[in-house]
C-alpha cells in the first residue's frame, strides 16, 4: 500500500457490467478511486502493479475465480496485505467458508446494499 | 424397356418419393423448431437463470470428461469448466490411458496430490491406475486409468460422481458460462420427468477462445468448416428442436448432455462395444422407460451451446462420418426390438426408422438414385421433365431446408454477426446439395462397407446382438446390492486391445 | 410440363423469400443490438444516479425507447441491490406508470406477456401486484404461473404463503420454482409453514421440513425433530438434513438413533447432520458405518467424521479395515 495517495484506491472486480457500475459508482461517491477488472486476470494484473488499499472481488469471474485470485493474493509477498471483501451471489455456507479459508477478510452477498458495502470497506480501510 | 431398365426406373421413381418424404418430414421438424425457438426467444425474458443458481436446492452436477492424449488442451479445459456458473459442481477428468503427459499437465496446473477415491461398483471398467485430488480446487477429480475407450472412461467417472446428475462432454469441447445452467434448467423445474437433456454442438473452429471460453464468435476460413456450420445448424440445432418437440430425441450427443446419473447406472453405463455410445444410451434409456410405462421426458435444449472443433480435412471428416454410420447402426441393431414397435412410442414408430431409412440408408436412395436418374436422363430413359423434377425435390428441397435453418438462426440466435458471415452461410445452403450432400452420402456409404467388411467385427455382431438383445449391458449390477470398493483393479469387462477414445457421434 | 414448372417456380419463389427474411432480419438484428447496446451504454449513469446517488437524480425526460431501455436497466439493477437502491426502483417504477404498464401486460391474451409481465413486477418490486400475482398462481399457462411465483418471493409477499403452498401442493408450480419463493419471502415464512408440518402429504411435509431447515432458527429445531420418526422416508431424510442445518445439538440422540434407519437415504441424511453437530458421542456412532454401509451412507459418514474430528478420521483411516471412503476423507484432510 503506498501512502501520499489522495483517496485510497479500490480494487473492484466483477464480469457483470451492471455489479461493476453499481460498485464503481457508490465506492467513487463516496471519495474512493476505483479501478475496474471484468475477470479474474484483469484484476490480478491491476492488484500486482497497483497495489490497491482494497479488493472488491466477484467470485464467478471468467479465466480466474475470485477464491483463486483470492489464494494469489495472499500468496504474493507484495499483494498479500491488500484486504478482501467477497461479493457475490454464491452464498451457501460451503462457499463462504471457502471464501474466508482462501483468504478473504469479508464475504457480501448479492443482492448487496451498496451503502453496507460502504460501511464494510470504511470500516476495513479505517482501520488501518 | 427391358427389365433392367424397368428395374432402374423403378429405382429412381423410389428415390423421387424418398426424397419428397424426406424432405417433408424434414420441413416439418423445421416448422416444429421454428414454433421452439419463438418461445424460446419469449422465455429468455423470464426464464429464471438467477434464481436456480442462487437456490440452496439446486442439485448438483458432475461433470465428466473423458480425455485421451488431450494434453494440448485440457488444462484451459478444466480450468473453464471450474469456473462454469453453477451453484454446484465437481469436475472430473477421466484420463483413458493417455500417453502424451495429459495427467502431467493435470498435476502440475492444479497441483494434484494422489489420493484414493471410493468408487461405485455397479460398472466394471479398465484398470484405474490412480486417482488424485487438487489442493486448490476442491471439486476437482483427475483419474488416470488404463485405456478402454470413450465409454469405458465415462463408466469410470459415472462410478465415481458424486451428484445425482452427470454432465458428459469432450475434453476439447468448449462450454459457455451459463451452458450448464442452461441445459440443467428443464431438469430443475420437473426433475420426476425429465431423464436427460442435450444441448446444442457448435462450430468453434474461427472462434476466438480464451482460457477456454469462446469471446468472439466467427465462422472458420476453411470451407468444409463453414460447410459444417450450417450443417450443423440444421442436423444439430433445428432437428433435433423438432424431434425433442415431439418427444422423440433419438439421441442426446456425447459432447453435451445431461443425465440423472443413478438411472444411467440403472441401465447398466455405457457401452464398450460401440463407437457410438451416445446413440446407443438414448436408445437405451427410452427403452428401459417405455418398458416400465414410466412417464419420462428426454429433451434437446437449443439455447445452450458447446462449441468444439471439426474436422477440416477430407481425410479427418470422411472418418469421422463413417463411424458415425458404424455407430448409428450398432445402436440400431442392439434396439432392433424398438424399430417399428408401437410399445416404444414416437421414439419407435418415428425416430428409429427415420434414422434407418433417411440417414443410415441415405447412400443408397438419395447417392444411388441421383445417379440412376441422372444415368436415365443421360441415356434418354428419362425424359428432362422428369429429371428437372427430381433435381426440384432433391437439392431444391433441400436448399429450402437449409435456408430454413439459417433462418431460424438468425430470429433466434444471431450468433454470426460479422459482416458477410450470414452472407456466406445462405452461399454454403445453396451450395451444399450440389457436391458435399452426395459426398456425405459416400461416406456413408463406406461405413456401410466397413461394417460388413469387418466381418469378423460383423459375425461377433450378430452373435452379440442376438445375445445382449433382451437385456441391458454385462457389467450393471443391482444398485441395491451395492458395496463400495477400493479403487483396485476391476474384472476385464470389454474385449482386449487398446481403443482410442473415438468422439461424439451418432445421427445429425 | 406443368408440375415441374410449378414445383420448381414454387420452389424458387419460397427460396428467394426466405433469402430475402434471412437479409432483412441479419441487417436489420444487427443495427437493433448495436442501437440497444448504445442506449444502455448511455443510460446506466443517469440509472446508477437514480438508484444509488447522493440524492437521487431523476433522470432527464425519456423517449419512448429510452424509457424501455431504461426501465430494462432499472430491472437489472433490482435484482443485484436490496434496500434503498431496490426502494427508489419501485418508486420510479411507480411514478412512471411502468407498475401499471406491466398489471395490464399481465392480463394479455398472449402467454408470454403475462409471464413476462408477472417476472418484471417481481423485478420492479411493486407490492401492490401481489394479489394480481396471487390470482396468476392459477393462469393456464405453466410459465406464467411459474413467473408469477418467483415474482411473490422475489417480492417477500408473506401473505402469499398460503397461496404458494397451495399451487405447489396442486403440482401448478414446479417445486425449485415454489419452494426458493418460499426461501426469499423468508423467516416470516417460517410460522405458516409449521402449521402444515402434520400434513397428510407426506411431500407437504418433507417440503415444510426442509424449508424450515433452511429459514427457521434454532428454537424451530423442535417443531421439526418428531418427524425423524415420520412413517414416510422422505420426511425422514428432509428432517434430518434440516437438523443439521439448524445445528440442532439436542437431536443428536435421535439422530445417532436414524443412522440404524433400514432406509440409505435417511442413514445419508443423519450422518451429514451429525458431520455438523458433532460429539463424541456421533463420531462413535459414525465410524463403524463409514467403514461398511453402503455407497452413500459411508460416504456421508465418513465425510462427517472428517468435519467433526480431523484428526480422528485420519487415525481410523490407517487401520487395515477403514474401507475406501475413510482412506478418502482422510487424504481429502491432508490436502
Amino acid at each position: 500500500m503506498t501512502d501520499g495517495r489522495e483517496q485510497p484506491v479500490v480494487l473492484a472486480a466483477d464480469d457483470d457490467d451492471d455489479v461493476l457500475e453499481l460498485v464503481t459508482f457508490r465506492l467513487e461517491r463516496s471519495g474512493y478511486t476505483v479501478l475496474q477488472a471484468h475477470d479474474g486476470e484483469e484484476a490480478w494484473t491491476l492488484a500486482r502493479a497497483e497495489l490497491p488499499d482494497l479488493a472488491v472481488l466477484d467470485v464467478m469471474m471468467p479465466k480466474l475465480d475470485g477464491f483463486e485470485l483470492t489464494r494469489r493474493i495472499r500468496a504474493d509477498e507484495a499483494t498479500r496485505r491488500i484486504p478482501i471483501i467477497l461479493l457475490t451471489a454464491r452464498a451457501q455456507d460451503p462457499d463462504v467458508q471457502q471464501g474466508f479459508d482462501a483468504g478473504a477478510d469479508d464475504y457480501l452477498r448479492k443482492p448487496f446494499s451498496p451503502q453496507e458495502l460502504r460501511a464494510r470497506v470504511q470500516a476495513i480501510l479505517g482501520r488501518r | 424397356m427391358s427389365t433392367l431398365e424397368s428395374a432402374l426406373v423403378f429405382y429412381s421413381h423410389a428415390a423421387f418419393v424418398y426424397y419428397v418424404a424426406f424432405n417433408a418430414i424434414y420441413l416439418v421438424l423445421m416448422v416444429l423448431a421454428s414454433l421452439e425457438t419463438g418461445e424460446e426467444v419469449h422465455r429468455r425474458t423470464y426464464l429464471g437463470l438467477d434464481e436456480a443458481f442462487r437456490s440452496p436446492l439446486t442439485p448438483g452436477i458432475s461433470v465428466l470428461v473423458p480425455a485421451f492424449n488431450e494434453a494440448a488442451v485440457i488444462v484451459p479445459s478444466v480450468r473453464s469448466l471450474l469456473s462454469l456458473h453453477y451453484p454446484r459442481h465437481e469436475v472430473i477428468v477421466v484420463s483413458d490411458g493417455s500417453t502424451d503427459g495429459t495427467v502431467a499437465a493435470l498435476a502440475q496446473a492444479f497441483d494434484l496430490v494422489a489420493t484414493p477415491v471410493a468408487a461405485r461398483d455397479t460398472l466394471a471398467t479398465a484398470a484405474v491406475r490412480a486417482t488424485y485430488l487438487s489442493r486448490r480446487y476442491h471439486n476437482l477429480v483427475v483419474v488416470d486409468k488404463d485405456n478402454g475407450g470413450r465409454s469405458d472412461a465415462l463408466n469410470a467417472a459415472l462410478c465415481i460422481a458424486r451428484h445425482p446428475y452427470v454432465c458428459v462432454i469432450d475434453a476439447d469441447s468448449l462450454l459457455e458460462e451459463d451452458s450448464l445452467l442452461k441445459v440443467a434448467k428443464p431438469v430443475l423445474d420437473a426433475p420426476d420427468l425429465l431423464v436427460a437433456t442435450g444441448g446444442t454442438i457448435r462450430v468453434a473452429n474461427g472462434c476466438r477462445v480464451d482460457h477456454g471460453r469462446v469471446v468472439e464468435v466467427r465462422l472458420p476460413t476453411n470451407r468444409l468448416a463453414k460447410m459444417q456450420v450450417l450443417e450443423y445448424l440444421r442436423a444439430f440445432l433445428d432437428s433435433r428442436t423438432g424431434w425433442s418437440r415431439l418427444n422423440a430425441l433419438g439421441i442426446i450427443s456425447g459432447a453435451f448432455g445431461l443425465f440423472h446419473r443413478p438411472l444411467v447406472e440403472l441401465v447398466g453405463g455405457y457401452w464398450t462395444e460401440t463407437v457410438g455410445e451416445d446413440f446407443e444410451l438414448t436408445l437405451r434409456l427410452h427403452r428401459h422407460l417405455r418398458e416400465r410405462d414410466e412417464p419420462y421426458r428426454i429433451a434437446f435444449v437449443a439455447d445452450p451451446a458447446c462449441w468444439t472443433e471439426v474436422p477440416e480435412s477430407f481425410g479427418a471428416l470422411a472418418r469421422q462420418r463413417r463411424r458415425w454410420q458404424r455407430g448409428a447402426w450398432e445402436g440400431m441393431w442392439r434396439h432392433r426390438r424398438m424399430m417399428f414397435n408401437p410399445r416404444f412410442g414416437a421414439v419407435g414408430l418415428l425416430a428409429m426408422p427415420y434414422f434407418l431409412v433417411f440417414e443410415f440408408l441415405s447412400p443408397v436412395f438419395a447417392l444411388g438414385g441421383l445417379i440412376v436418374t441422372a444415368l436415365l436422363f443421360a441415356l434418354g430413359v428419362l425424359t428432362a421433365t422428369y429429371f428437372i423434377g427430381f433435381i426440384a425435390v432433391s437439392i431444391g428441397l433441400g436448399i429450402l431446408l437449409s435456408l430454413a435453418a439459417v433462418t431460424i438462426e438468425e430470429f433466434g440466435y444471431q450468433r454470426y454477426r460479422r459482416r458477410g458471415e450470414v452472407a456466406q452461410l445462405v452461399g454454403y445452403a445453396i451450395v451444399e446439395g450440389f457436391g458435399f450432400h452426395q459426398l456425405h452420402n459416400v461416406w456413408r456409404l463406406m461405413g456401410c462397407v466397413d461394417l460388413l467388411r469387418g466381418t469378423t467385427g460383423w459375425g461377433a455382431q450378430q452373435r452379440r446382438g442376438f445375445e445382449t438383445e433382451a437385456e441391458p449391458v454385462p457389467g450393471a449390477l443391482d444398485p441395491a446390492l451395492t458395496r463400495s470398493r477400493d479403487p483396485e483393479p476391476a474384472p476385464d469387462a470389454g474385449p482386449g486391445g487398446p481403443r482410442p477414445a473415438p468422439r461424439a457421434g451418432g445421427g445429425g | 410440363m406443368n408440375w415441374v414448372v410449378l414445383v420448381g417456380a414454387a420452389l424458387l419463389v419460397a427460396n428467394t423469400a426466405l433469402v430475402a427474411v434471412i437479409a432483412a432480419q441479419s441487417w436489420y438484428g444487427v443495427r437493433r443490438l448495436r442501437g440497444h447496446d448504445e442506449l444502455v451504454a448511455r443510460l446506466r449513469r443517469p440509472a446508477v444516479e437514480m438508484v444509488d446517488g447522493d440524492p437521487p437524480a431523476e433522470p432527464p425526460p425519456l423517449a419512448r425507447n429510452e424509457a424501455r431501455v431504461f426501465a430494462e436497466l432499472l430491472a437489472r439493477y433490482s435484482r443485484q441491490v436490496r434496500g434503498g437502491p431496490q426502494e427508489r426502483i419501485v418508486a420510479y417504477c411507480e411514478a412512471h406508470g411502468l407498475v401499471d404498464q406491466e398489471l395490464r401486460r399481465l392480463e394479455s391474451r398472449r402467454a408470454w406477456r403475462r409471464a413476462r409481465a408477472a417476472f418484471t413486477l417481481g423485478d420492479f418490486g411493486a407490492r401492490r401486484a401481489v394479489p394480481a400475482l396471487v390470482r396468476h398462481l392459477d393462469d393456464r399457462s405453466a410459465e406464467v404461473r411459474a413467473a408469477a411465483c418467483r415474482s411473490l418471493g422475489n417480492l417477500g409477499a408473506v401473505d402469499a404463503v398460503p397461496a404458494v403452498i397451495d399451487a405447489r401442493v396442486a403440482a401448478r408450480v414446479p417445486g425449485a420454482v415454489a419452494k426458493l419463493a418460499l426461501l426469499d419471502i423468508g423467516p416470516a415464512a417460517v410460522a405458516v409453514l409449521i402449521t402444515l408440518a402434520d400434513d397428510e402429504e407426506p411431500l407437504v411435509r418433507a417440503a415444510v421440513v426442509q424449508l424450515v431447515g433452511l429459514l427457521g432458527g434454532a428454537a424451530d429445531a423442535a417443531a421439526i425433530q418428531g418427524r425423524l420418526s415420520d412413517p414416510a422416508a422422505p420426511v425422514r431424510v428432509a428432517t434430518a438434513t434440516a437438523l443439521g442445518r439448524l445445528g440442532a445439538r439436542e437431536a443428536r440422540d435421535d439422530l445417532v438413533t436414524a443412522l440404524a434407519d433400514r432406509v440409505p437415504g435417511v442413514r445419508t441424511a443423519a450422518a451429514e447432520a451429525l458431520g455438523g453437530i458433532g460429539g463424541r458421542q456421533a463420531v462413535d456412532a459414525l465410524l463403524p458405518l463409514a467403514r461398511t454401509d453402503e455407497f452413500e451412507p459411508a460416504r456421508a459418514a465418513a465425510e462427517a467424521v472428517a468435519r467433526a474430528d480431523p484428526a480422528l478420521v485420519v487415525r481410523a483411516a490407517e487401520a487395515p479395515d477403514a474401507g475406501p471412503h475413510l482412506r478418502e476423507a482422510a487424504g481429502r484432510v491432508a490436502l
